[in-house]
């Protein structure tokens, strides 16, 4: 345990830093770009698309009301193509997947997020998000028409930041000089999303689910 | 030198192989090994071509005084454009035109176009000749060599003069509408050539050696007589007529049946036949080569059954355009591209001819096939079947009804012709109808068949060669009586609306939804269509349909937790639905008409509510 927080410690002071150079001033917005795989919540979701997870692709902006805290709003893509199913041969108790079916979620994420940052060299930094969601969908089936409505749900993310300017730091001192980036983070995170929709005829799905995801921050 | 010195082996080493390496340069151009080498002549030349056969024949002048032992080749691209001009070439230099029918040679109606004038061993080949007074002049020359060329020059024109030059040979040439054809002052080789309405064909002014295997027509004189035996016309060729396949453009190939095929000198071999002799530009081993890679396929090889339970096949293709085309051969057998050539295949059919009727086609029952699985798979207003492929069949029957039917019942069904086809969708059903569906095999001799054209009909089959083309696209054809397996056990289905899954509640009517269960009830279609038509295309519309999408959720949320709710919403909607039905469906005028009876309805039912409200009569 001693030596758990003693890595901990290692990486989080700002010595380890390589080459990253000093900024005058702090950032104050920070964007994100990201992709990765959403599993989603709903049972038997591989029977339909032949695979239990599918793409996501996404972007946040926050702005950052102190350097440990920031809100921001956060939009997402999803698709995936499959089968469809038939409901009165499912009443009957015949699961039969036919047609061709497209389903599509744009979920947008209002969010509050915290970061474990202690200095502006630190090289990992811990972080942890929630917050309110709400999520779009449309679902199409060949030759019959789209379906398309949203619902409202919340969101909890988590993840560790990889600081990159150590990495390049002549690159990191041209972003800062050209575009004011100070900081690029390479991150991973895991993402849980719930959001209850009604099916038809009755009942309710959650049509989120859970998403590991990776991409680049930039802070400036 | 420090032979010990590292860099000194180095440089011993480098020595060493460069020594060698300039040896093997000395031995491989060293003089005495003779070369050839093409000069390319084009209009548009590129480095190292020659716009004019002149430069190209200044060029190896010049090269060979410095190289004498190199061989030159003048190559001239074909064209249509023609090169013009006069040329004179020199000793041991060829000039070759591409093609015959592609490479022209002119000289402005006046002048000659190649004059020879002391030279030897000059071979002019695969050229036609245009509009000049002389086309070849050769004087006091030796072995020179004219071939595989046409000469369409003028009535006034000579097309080859010959003076004092001997060892010559014109062989393999047509002369069109010359003036003269040859002149010839010395005794020169002339055979398997075609004169065919030239003013003179041959014009003797010397002893000359009877010429053979040539063609005679229409010229106003042959300039010799009489024609040796196997020159045309003879005792068994009366007509001469070469039948070229367009004289009067220019397109001096053969017809098929032209006495010039297979007529020519047999010391001089067609390229596409090793045992045939064409008269002509187009005959004789140095002719055009588009032949060599065999004639044109047939295309368009179509068959159909004479009767469903005969053993005939009749097939029918396009004709080909090939002018070398002398027959055509139907190649067929029970098994595909593995034709039966130990009996009356390939067929003969003559060229003019583009169908055949194969008839008498060995039958042999095949094996009544086994009965496929079969599985049904529901979709939006239509069936898709699958099976597994049964040895044997070559096709499947697809029995469908919306009665149930046994063996001694069967309804009518669909013919799928293929022995490896395993699906097939059934379509125009009505969604929620129950239909009875079985499949059964069904096995048939099948023929396959093919057609080559063959230009030398004495040469033995042999698809894909020179002689004869390759297969065409194959065709088959079941024939002779089918054997069906017993059907499938009749399955029952039916066809149904698809839903996503998960199956998610659109922005439609929700509480029309809920009430009729599922999205896509023609209720709520009819209701969705209203919105859409009438609501949102104006600014009230609009706020209504936003207003009921903030609430009418709920109300929905209510009707499916409290379901004994759903009949009597469906009947308030009831009014709602039809008027939507009619307002979608009808006409504008209908429309009013509907509209204004309505309000004529309403106002009849208050005034009538208002009069037993104040104690009137009903």
């Amino acid at each position: 345990m001693r030596n758990l927080i003693l890595g901990l410690f290692l990486v989080i002071i700002p010595s380890l830093a390589l080459g990253a150079e000093p900024r005058s001033d702090r950032p104050h917005w920070s964007l994100e770009l990201k992709g990765g795989a959403f599993f989603p919540g709903a049972a038997n979701w591989s029977k339909f698309y032949d695979s239990s997870y599918t793409g996501e692709y996404g972007g946040a902006l926050s702005y950052k009301v102190l350097r440990q805290l920031e809100v921001g709003l956060e939009g997402s893509y999803l698709r995936s193509s499959g089968k469809g199913q038939l409901p009165l041969h499912a009443a009957a108790g015949s699961t039969v997947q036919a047609g061709e079916v497209t389903y599509e979620l744009f979920p947008l994420d209002l969010f509050v997020l915290a970061r474990g940052v202690f200095s502006e060299d630190q090289l990992l930094v811990p972080y942890a998000a929630a917050g309110w969601s709400r999520v779009f969908y449309r679902e199409g089936v060949k030759s019959q028409g789209s379906t398309r409505g949203s619902v409202n749900g919340y969101h909890a993310r988590a993840g560790v930041q990889l600081l990159l300017d150590g990495v390049e730091p002549e690159t990191s001192h041209d972003m800062y000089r050209d575009y004011g980036v100070h900081h690029t983070y390479l991150f991973l995170e895991a993402k849980y999303l719930r959001a209850m929709a009604d099916t038809v005829p009755d009942g309710s799905v959650n049509i989120g689910g859970t998403s590991c995801l990776a991409g680049f921050l930039f802070e400036f | 030198m420090n032979y010990t010195d590292k860099g000194g082996h180095m440089r011993i080493r480098c020595s060493a192989w460069l020594t060698a390496v300039t040896l093997v340069f000395l031995t491989i151009s060293a003089p005495g090994a003779a070369k050839g080498e093409d000069l390319i002549v084009e209009h548009n030349p590129t480095t190292g071509h020659f716009s004019t056969i002149q430069a190209a024949i200044d060029s190896a002048k010049n090269r060979l005084v410095t190289a004498p032992t190199t061989s030159f080749a003048i190559k001239v691209k074909a064209d249509p454009i023609e090169y013009s001009g006069t040329f004179t070439p020199i000793s041991n230099v060829p000039i070759i035109g591409e093609s015959t029918a592609g490479t022209f040679l002119s000289n402005s109606g006046s002048g000659t176009i190649i004059n020879l004038n002391g030279v030897s061993s000059v071979t002019i080949r695969n050229f036609t000749f245009r509009s000049a007074l002389i086309g070849i002049s050769a004087t006091s020359s030796s072995a020179i060599n004219i071939t595989n060329n046409v000469f369409q020059l003028s009535t006034a024109s000579t097309a080859i003069l010959v003076q004092n030059s001997t060892s010559s040979t014109i062989i393999n040439n047509t002369f069109f509408s010359n003036g003269t054809a040859i002149s010839t002052t010395s005794d020169i080789i002339i055979t398997n050539n075609i004169f065919s309405t030239n003013t003179t064909a041959i014009l003797v002014q010397a002893a000359l050696a009877q010429p053979t295997y040539n063609d005679f027509f229409a010229n106003a004189a042959n300039g010799i007589a009489p024609l040796d035996a196997h020159s045309i016309p003879n005792t068994l060729v009366a007509d001469a007529n070469p039948s070229f396949v367009d004289s009067a453009n220019r397109d001096f190939h053969l017809q098929a049946g032209s006495p010039c095929v297979g007529t020519g000198n047999p010391q001089i071999h067609n390229p596409f036949g090793s045992t045939t002799s064409d008269m002509g530009a187009y005959g004789g081993p140095d002719s055009d080569t588009v032949l060599a890679t065999g004639p044109a396929t047939v295309t368009n090889l179509t068959s159909s059954p004479v009767a469903l339970d005969t053993a005939t096949m009749a097939l029918k293709w396009d004709p080909t355009a090939d002018s070398k085309v002398t027959e055509y051969r139907v190649y067929y057998g029970t098994s595909s591209r593995n034709y039966d050539l130990s009996g009356s295949s390939p067929l003969v059919v003559p060229l003019g001819t583009t169908t055949a009727t194969l008839s008498n086609l060995p039958l042999t029952p095949p094996a009544v096939p086994k009965t496929p699985a079969l599985t049904i798979t529901p979709l939006n207003q239509a069936l898709q079947l699958s099976w597994t492929p049964v040895p044997g069949a070559t096709g499947y029957r697809i029995y469908h009804s919306t009665n149930s039917f046994g063996t001694s019942t069967l309804p009518s069904y669909i013919e799928v012709d293929g022995a490896t086809v395993s699906s097939y969708q059934i379509t125009g059903l009505n969604n929620g109808t129950h239909y009875f569906v079985a499949i059964a095999a069904v096995a048939q001799t099948e023929f396959f068949a093919a057609v080559t054209t063959v230009i030398d009909n004495a040469i033995v089959s042999a698809p894909g060669t020179a002689n004869e083309s390759a297969y065409s696209l194959e065709t088959f054809q079941v024939v002779g009586d089918p054997q069906v397996s017993d059907i499938s056990v009749p399955q029952e289905n039916f066809p149904e609306t698809l839903a996503p899954f998960p199956n998610l509640k659109g922005e439609g009517c929700f509480i029309a939804t809920a009430a009729y269960g599922f999205y896509s009830a023609p209720q709520v279609q009819a209701l969705r269509d209203f919105r859409d038509r009438f609501l949102l295309t104006n600014a009230p519309g609009r706020a209504f349909v936003a207003w009921y999408y903030h609430y009418g959720p709920r109300a929905a949320h209510y009707i499916n937790l409290h379901p004994w709710l759903k009949a009597p919403v469906r009947v308030a909607l009831f009014p709602l639905v039809v008027g939507a039905l009619i307002l979608n469906g009808s006409a504008p005028l209908a429309k009013i008409a509907i509209v204004m009876l309505a309000a004529l309805l309403s106002a009849i039912l208050f005034q009538r509510k208002m009069l037993l409200q104040s104690g009137g009569m009903r």
